[in-house]
C-alpha cells in the first residue's frame, strides 16, 4: 500500500489506542534506516547461492513516491497506451481491490513502504506481505506451463544469474475484470503483462531490487524500477495482521479509484503528507482491520460505518 | 474469476478421471489443483528426512493429511469418546454461543488460526528455514513460527488467530508453543472445524518429526482450562505430495458481498463425530459446483 494511503482510522475516529503511533514516530518502525555497521558475508545456502531469507525494511527514497510504480520515471507518470488509459479510467471508478480485502498482486505488493518477509528453501521461495499475503515462487528449474491459471500474483518461476536471482512472473488477473491494480495510484494491470525481478543481496543488510514491468497491451514500453531494502534488527518478523472488515458497506459505500494523484506521484494524501500509515496499521480492533486505510479529508472513511448495512 | 473457476473445475474433473481410469495411461498430475487429495501412508520408506542448514530435519514441503477410517476429520476430539471434547460449564455455553452466533471463520476468510488447521482435510504446505517457519494454508493464510531456545513468551501477548509460536528443537523433534490466542466467546475463531470454541487461556503444543522423507508426524496437546476440563491429545500423520506439486493461489474475498447470507455455526454434528452437510447430511458432491449453482448469492446483493 502506498504511503498516502495512510490508515488514519483512529485518529479520524478520535480514538488514540495506548501504543498508536502517528508521523516520525511511525516513520521510525516501518521504515529502514541506512545501515552504518561492519559489512557482514551474505548468507548461502548448501549450493553456495545467496539467502534471501529475512525481514527487511524499506530504504525510502527522499522526494520519491512509494506505491507508484512510476517511481523511476519523468514526472512519476508511466506510459500509458489509449487502452491502459481506459483500464486507468475504469480502475478509478472501482473501489480499491485492498480495501476489499482481495489478494494485493505483484507488482504492486512490491511498491508498498511496509516491511515485507522472505523464507527461502530449496524449491521454493516466498515473500510475506501485509495484510497477511503471500506470494510464492518455485525454484526448481519449471517452464511456463501454456495453460497457467490467472492469478493476483502471477505464476513466478525463479532462477539464478550468478548471486542474482531472477524471477519471472506471467498469467496475471487483467484490470478488465475490476479486482486489480499495477499498484497503489489505481495503474492498469493486463493478463499479457510480463514481470521480471532481479534480487540480489550484496552483503547481510543490504536486498536490492530490479523490476522490469512490460505489458504491451497498456504500456508503450517496458518500466524499471529500483527500490533496495535494509535488514530489520534481529528478532524483528511481520506481524499477524487480518484483513477482515470486507463488508458490504466497504464494497459498496467506499470512494472508488486512489484519490487525487498529486505532482509528487503520491496517491491522495492527507494533511501530514505522511510517508507512512499510522500505528497499528489500519486498526478496527488489535490487528484486524480494514485494508481501507486512505487518508483523505471529507471523504467517508469507515470510522463512519452506519449502524447497520442497508 | 469464471475462467480461473471453471480451469480449476474442469482440472479437479481430469483429476478424478485420472484416479479412476487414468492407471494405464498416466496424465501429468496438474500441480496445484488437488489440494483436497488424500494422503497415502509412507511411513515405512527408507529415504530419509532431508536436513537444513542446522543440520536438523528440513520439514518444508507440501503435506497431504492421512484419513483414518471411522475418524472424524476436522474435530479435535476426534480421539475422545465418541468424538466429545471434555467441555468445561463455561465451555459447553462458548459451544452453543459459538453455534449460534458465529459464522464459520473460514467460511468468511478470516485466519483459521492454530489448532484448528491440523484437523484441517485440506493439504498444507511448510516452509522451513533454521530461524523461522511458516505454515501456508489453502485460503491463502499462513502462520508464522520463530525458532529459538532462548526465547519465552512476555507476559502479556496481543490476541490473534494463529497466536504467537516459538519454537526449539527436542532431538529431532521441532516443538512449537503457541500462546496469545483468541476467544471464540468474543472472536471469529474456533478450536476446529467443528465450532468447538477456544480462550484466551489456550496453550497449544505441537510436536512435529519428519522420521522419513514422505511422513510429517504430529503430536499436539491443546491446554485451555477455560473452556475444558483437562488438556487433550491429538495425533495425526501426513504423506509428503509429488515433487512440483505445491500450493496454490485461493481468492477467498472474492464474493465477500454473500457474507450476510451464512448462516452460524458448524451444522449438526453426527455420531461419527463429522459435520453435517446439512439435515438430510447430503453427501458432498464429487465435483464442485459450477458458477450457475452461485447466481442467486451473486445477484441478491
Amino acid at each position: 500500500m502506498s504511503a498516502a494511503a495512510v490508515g488514519a482510522l483512529l485518529a479520524t475516529a478520535g480514538v488514540t489506542p495506548a501504543g498508536a503511533q502517528t508521523g516520525k514516530a511511525a516513520e521510525a518502525v516501518i521504515l529502514g534506516q541506512p545501515y552504518q555497521g561492519p559489512k557482514v558475508a551474505t548468507p548461502r545456502d548448501a549450493k553456495g547461492k545467496p539467502l534471501l531469507t529475512g525481514y527487511w525494511k524499506l530504504l525510502h527514497e527522499d522526494g520519491k513516491p512509494d506505491g507508484n510504480l512510476g517511481k523511476d520515471q519523468p514526472g512519476f507518470v508511466l506510459p500509458l497506451t489509449p487502452a491502459g488509459q481506459a483500464a486507468a479510467a475504469a480502475n478509478r471508478k472501482t473501489v480499491d481491490p485492498e480495501a476489499r480485502c482481495l489478494i494485493t498482486g505483484t507488482p504492486r505488493l512490491l511498491t508498498s513502504v511496509l516491511p515485507f518477509e522472505i523464507l527461502q528453501t530449496p524449491e521454493r521461495l516466498a515473500t510475506f506481505h501485509q495484510l497477511s499475503w503471500h506470494r510464492w515462487v518455485w525454484l526448481d528449474g519449471r517452464k511456463r506451463e501454456p495453460d497457467e491459471d490467472p492469478r493476483y500474483l502471477g505464476n513466478a518461476r525463479g532462477r539464478w544469474e550468478g548471486d542474482t536471482l531472477v524471477i519471472e512472473s506471467t498469467g496475471f488477473h487483467d484490470s478488465e475484470d475490476g479486482n486489480v491494480w499495477l499498484d497503489d495510484n489505481a495503474n492498469p494491470i493486463s493478463g499479457d503483462a510480463v514481470l521480471v525481478e532481479r534480487w540480489s543481496r550484496p552483503d547481510f543488510h543490504h536486498l536490492n531490487l530490479e523490476l522490469t514491468y512490460t505489458d504491451k497491451r497498456y504500456y508503450s514500453r517496458p518500466i524499471t524500477y529500483r527500490r533496495s531494502w535494509v535488514a530489520g534488527a534481529p528478532g524483528e518478523h511481520l506481524k499477524e495482521f487480518s484483513c477482515e472488515w470486507n463488508t458490504p458497506w466497504v464494497v459498496k459505500h467506499l470512494e472508488p479509484g486512489p484519490g487525487a494523484i498529486g505532482a509528487n506521484g503520491n496517491r491522495g494524501f492527507g494533511p501530514d503528507n505522511q510517508l507512512v500509515p499510522d500505528l497499528p496499521l489500519g486498526a478496527v480492533s488489535g490487528n484486524r482491520g480494514v485494508g481501507y486505510w486512505l487518508y483523505r479529508t471529507n471523504k467517508p472513511k469507515p470510522s463512519d460505518l452506519p449502524k447497520k448495512p442497508d | 474469476m469464471q475462467r480461473r473457476f471453471i480451469s480449476g473445475a474442469a482440472a479437479l474433473a481430469a483429476s478424478l478421471l485420472g484416479a479412476v481410469a487414468g492407471q494405464a495411461q498416466p496424465q501429468p498430475v496438474p500441480p496445484e489443483v488437488s489440494v483436497a487429495q488424500a494422503g497415502v501412508a509412507r511411513e515405512t520408506s527408507t529415504t530419509p528426512a532431508p536436513r537444513g542448514l542446522d543440520g536438523k530435519p528440513d520439514l518444508s514441503g507440501f503435506w497431504r493429511p492421512i484419513r483414518v477410517p471411522g475418524k472424524p476429520g476436522g474435530n479435535l476430539g476426534k480421539d475422545e469418546p465418541n468424538f466429545v471434547l471434555p467441555f468445561s460449564e463455561a465451555g459447553k455455553r462458548a459451544h452453543v454461543y459459538a453455534q449460534n452466533h458465529t459464522v464459520d471463520p473460514e467460511a468468511v476468510c478470516v485466519l483459521g488460526g492454530i489448532p484448528r488447521h491440523n484437523g484441517s482435510g485440506l493439504a498444507f504446505e511448510v516452509l522451513h528455514t533454521p530461524g523461522r517457519l511458516a505454515t501456508l494454508y489453502n485460503y491463502n493464510t499462513h502462520r508464522f513460527v520463530t525458532i529459538d531456545p532462548n526465547l519465552k513468551h512476555p507476559a502479556t501477548l496481543e490476541p490473534s488467530y494463529f497466536g504467537t509460536g516459538i519454537a526449539h528443537w527436542e532431538g529431532d523433534t521441532l516443538v512449537i508453543e503457541t500462546r496469545g490466542l483468541r476467544d471464540s466467546s468474543k472472536d471469529k475463531i474456533w478450536l476446529d472445524e467443528n465450532g468447538d470454541p477456544t480462550s484466551d487461556q489456550t496453550t497449544v503444543v505441537e510436536r512435529w518429526s519428519r522420521p522419513n522423507y514422505h511422513t510429517l508426524q504430529l503430536s499436539m496437546t491443546v491446554t485451555d482450562l477455560k473452556y475444558y476440563t483437562r488438556p487433550f491429545r491429538f495425533d495425526r500423520t501426513w504423506t509428503r505430495a509429488e515433487p512440483g506439486q505445491g500450493l496454490g493461489e485461493y481468492a477467498c474475498n472474492e464474493s465477500n458481498s454473500a457474507v450476510e447470507n451464512i448462516g452460524p455455526g458448524a451444522g449438526v454434528i453426527g455420531p461419527d463425530g463429522n459435520r453435517g452437510f446439512g439435515y438430510e447430511r447430503k453427501e458432498l458432491p464429487s465435483t464442485p459446483p459450477g458458477p450457475e449453482a452461485y447466481e442467486n448469492v451473486l445477484t441478491n446483493e
